[in-house]
């Protein structure tokens, strides 16, 4: 019997592998295909451009006032654009991976394609933060503020306001990486094999586009709001994509259910592209901008090492000082100067900016004299991790040589000094910079304010920034003022000055606003400190713990 | 009989990568003044035992003492000081000039400034004074290893 019955069961069996087998070939032929093919690719953009079209399409219905929102409904729109904000995200992710890391496969370069596709990847990662948060905030602020006012709801309002800046962020980034692809070519026809020439090309370009830009705006100074509104109307039209997030707004204001799953599920297939194109690359560290790609020339310098030692710091401060600070930047002073004047560029403009807005009455002036502010604590943020983030993974190999002198907390206490040195005496430099601007530009922010901010902060970003670099060291980092560590470790050290940056923003603008009282303020301030000091023990003490089992 | 400790004791120390054993069940002991040679055959495990006892690498298992202090408590660096060792591909700071990489550790080792002098005798006795303020980098393999054993 069992002879008889065994047979159509494995039958069954092997038919039923052979048919599942079939579909995952199917589907694995469909990933092939849109993945690695021209018609693929294609087929991808037009389901990106048809979605947005349906959003531009719904948002018609936006321009209509809407209907008083029932307080059960807050919620759900606060989780749907927190959904989508994710969703946003990882687009944006998907599309640096996309336009910066492929170019090491297609990029027509004979010699060291990667070494160039590397340089013009991290020119344009070192970029995007200061152009897309500075300008793109601002721009956000003249030419959204109108369309997102009308949504009358603070939880529908705030997470709008995030997608819609992160989108222009993705978009820009776009635009910088279309460049950097015709830079990369032109490098290659003219068989040019400097990245430094194109780190300054591109650094060039962007300055003298944004200048021109600024100065465009001072001189159509009466005329800019109808050019500038008319810009604001391109850039709406040519990016729909962005309209999503206020279509799944209206759709679930409305109580549209059906459409407003649709929005999700599409939203839900880009963050499944977003990921998959980017998981691998959040996992490892990034290789930094390498410089010397042709054999080092012999030169002679005078040692910068005296013998001399502070007396009221701990031994070595000062020949970690000398050998992490003073040797690399006075041996390459124009890459010192760069950094400094592109950092100081980019923070004079945005006040120069923050006031023609505030003449234009786009922005208020407790706004305008927030700025300031911002951008001097976003300036301490990016000085304590140049030097804070590789405080441990510059070292390289060369740690043989500190390890059996050091402890964990012996060395860690010594990159946190020299890193507090470095930060303070640039917070000096830069509210120097910056209230000469604000002074210029009739501004109100106080410099006194302005020290405080920039010290306290400057602080609090360069004990954070040293902690994640002990934490997740990128050992293949041997440059000064870049940020040695993993991807993980700069994306936390992003996200919680960030986070550091807007809660003190907004506490000043809300104290010289009137809205807060000056106990309010104190309050949110101890709150953020006490906050950043638990993170940092609690960092601090897995590095120390982790410092003590590495192995070189 | 005398009382004194061993320099160095390995006891009972094993270390694999992964799987793979690179040491079993090592014990040896090694005293202060002694010359020891370490000899075995390729991959026996050599580099690997004295990378652990100057705290490169941690033992899997047993223990590694120097002068008593085992390398897993935190007064092992302490002991670590006094060690000198020559790696055989010699990890420098190449953007330091030859005189500045000896300076630096001097600093780091708290060197009296006052003996300071024995770094340029050192530099001129191993043929390094007229190379000696030029990057690392630029050095030959051989001039980097002597670079190397005087920072030993």
């Amino acid at each position: 019997m069992q002879t008889r019955t065994d047979p159509p069961q494995r039958a069954t069996t092997i038919d039923w592998t052979i048919a599942v087998w079939r579909l995952r070939i199917f589907f694995r032929l469909i990933a092939y295909l849109v993945r690695h093919t021209l018609h693929g690719k294609l087929g991808v953009a037009a389901a990106v451009i048809l979605t947005a079209m349906m959003a531009q399409v719904t948002l018609n219905g936006f321009l209509k006032p809407l209907p008083p929102t029932v307080a059960g409904l807050d919620g759900l729109l606060f989780v749907v654009h927190l959904w989508l904000l994710l969703s946003a995200s990882s687009m944006i992710l998907c599309q640096f991976a996309k336009a910066f890391l492929k170019n090491r496969d297609d990029d027509p370069l004979v010699a060291h394609p990667a070494l160039f596709a590397a340089s013009a990847r991290n020119r344009v990662l070192a970029s995007i933060p200061q152009v897309g948060i500075i300008f793109t905030g601002l721009f956000f602020a003249y030419f959204w503020q109108q369309l997102a006012d009308r949504l009358d709801n603070l939880w529908v309002a705030i997470p709008v306001h995030l997608v819609t800046t992160a989108l222009l962020v993705f978009f820009l980034a776009i635009l910088v990486g279309s460049f950097g692809r015709i830079l990369l070519r032109f490098a290659s026809q003219r068989g040019i094999r400097n990245p430094n020439v194109l780190v300054n090309v591109t650094g060039g370009v962007a300055m003298a586009i944004f200048g021109v830009l600024l100065l465009a705006i001072i001189i159509a100074n009466d005329k800019a709001v109808g050019a500038l509104e008319s810009i604001g109307n391109s850039i709406a039209v040519s990016i729909p994509i962005a309209m999503i997030p206020f279509a799944a707004a209206l759709a679930a204001d409305e109580g549209r259910w059906l459409a407003l799953m649709g929005w999700l599920g599409l939203s839900a297939l880009l963050a499944l592209w977003g990921l998959r194109a980017t998981y691998r690359w959040s996992l490892v560290a990034h290789r930094e901008i390498p410089i010397d790609l042709a054999s080092p020339t012999r030169r002679v310098f005078q040692s910068v090492f005296t013998g001399l030692r502070g007396k009221w710091l701990p031994p070595g401060v000062w020949a970690f000082w000398r050998k992490d600070i003073v040797v690399p930047y006075s041996r390459e002073p124009k890459r010192y100067l760069f950094h400094q004047v592109n950092l100081l560029w980019w923070g004079i403009m945005a006040v120069v900016l923050a006031m023609a807005l505030r003449n234009r009455g786009t922005i208020n002036t407790e706004f305008a004299d927030t700025i300031p502010v911002i951008i001097t604590i976003f300036a301490m943020a990016i000085i304590a991790m140049q030097n804070g983030l590789n405080a441990l993974g510059r070292e390289g190999k060369e740690l043989t040589w500190l390890r059996p002198l050091f402890s964990g907390q012996q060395l860690f206490g010594r990159k946190l000094a020299i890193n507090w040195i470095y930060v303070l005496v640039h917070s000096f430099v830069y509210v120097t910079v910056v209230y000469a601007a604000v002074t210029a530009t009739s501004l109100g922010t106080s410099i006194s304010s302005l020290l405080l901010y920039a010290t306290g902060t400057g602080t609090v970003f360069a004990a954070l920034a040293t902690a994640i670099g002990f934490l997740l060291p990128d050992f293949e980092c041997g440059k000064s003022a870049l940020p040695g560590s993993t991807t993980v470790g700069k994306g936390i050290y992003l996200l919680g000055a960030l986070l550091l940056i807007a809660m003190t923003g907004a506490s000043h603008l809300l104290l010289i606003a009137g809205v807060a009282d000056a106990g309010f303020f104190a309050g949110m301030l101890t709150f953020g400190l006490v906050c950043c000091s638990v993170a940092f023990v609690l960092i601090a003490a897995a590095a120390f713990r982790q410092y003590q089992g590495m192995e070189i | 009989m005398s009382d004194r400790r061993p320099l160095i004791e390995i006891d009972s120390m094993t270390k694999t990568y992964g799987d793979k054993p690179a040491v079993q069940d090592l014990s040896l002991t090694i005293d202060a003044g002694q010359i020891f040679c370490f000899l075995g055959r390729n991959g026996a495990g050599k580099t690997t035992t004295i990378q652990t006892i100057v705290g490169q690498k941690n033992p899997t298992d047993g223990d590694v003492r120097i002068n008593g202090v085992s390398v897993g408590s935190l007064e092992i660096h302490g002991e670590w000081k006094r060690l000198g060792y020559l790696a055989e591909q010699p990890s420098l700071y190449d953007h330091l000039t030859g005189r500045e990489f000896l300076l630096f550790l001097a600093e780091l080792y708290q060197v009296d400034p006052s003996r300071l002098s024995w770094v340029e005798e050192s530099l001129k006795r191993f043929e390094l004074e007229s190379e000696a303020d030029a990057m690392i980098r630029t050095y030959s393999l051989g001039m980097k290893k002597k670079i190397a054993l005087l920072g030993a």
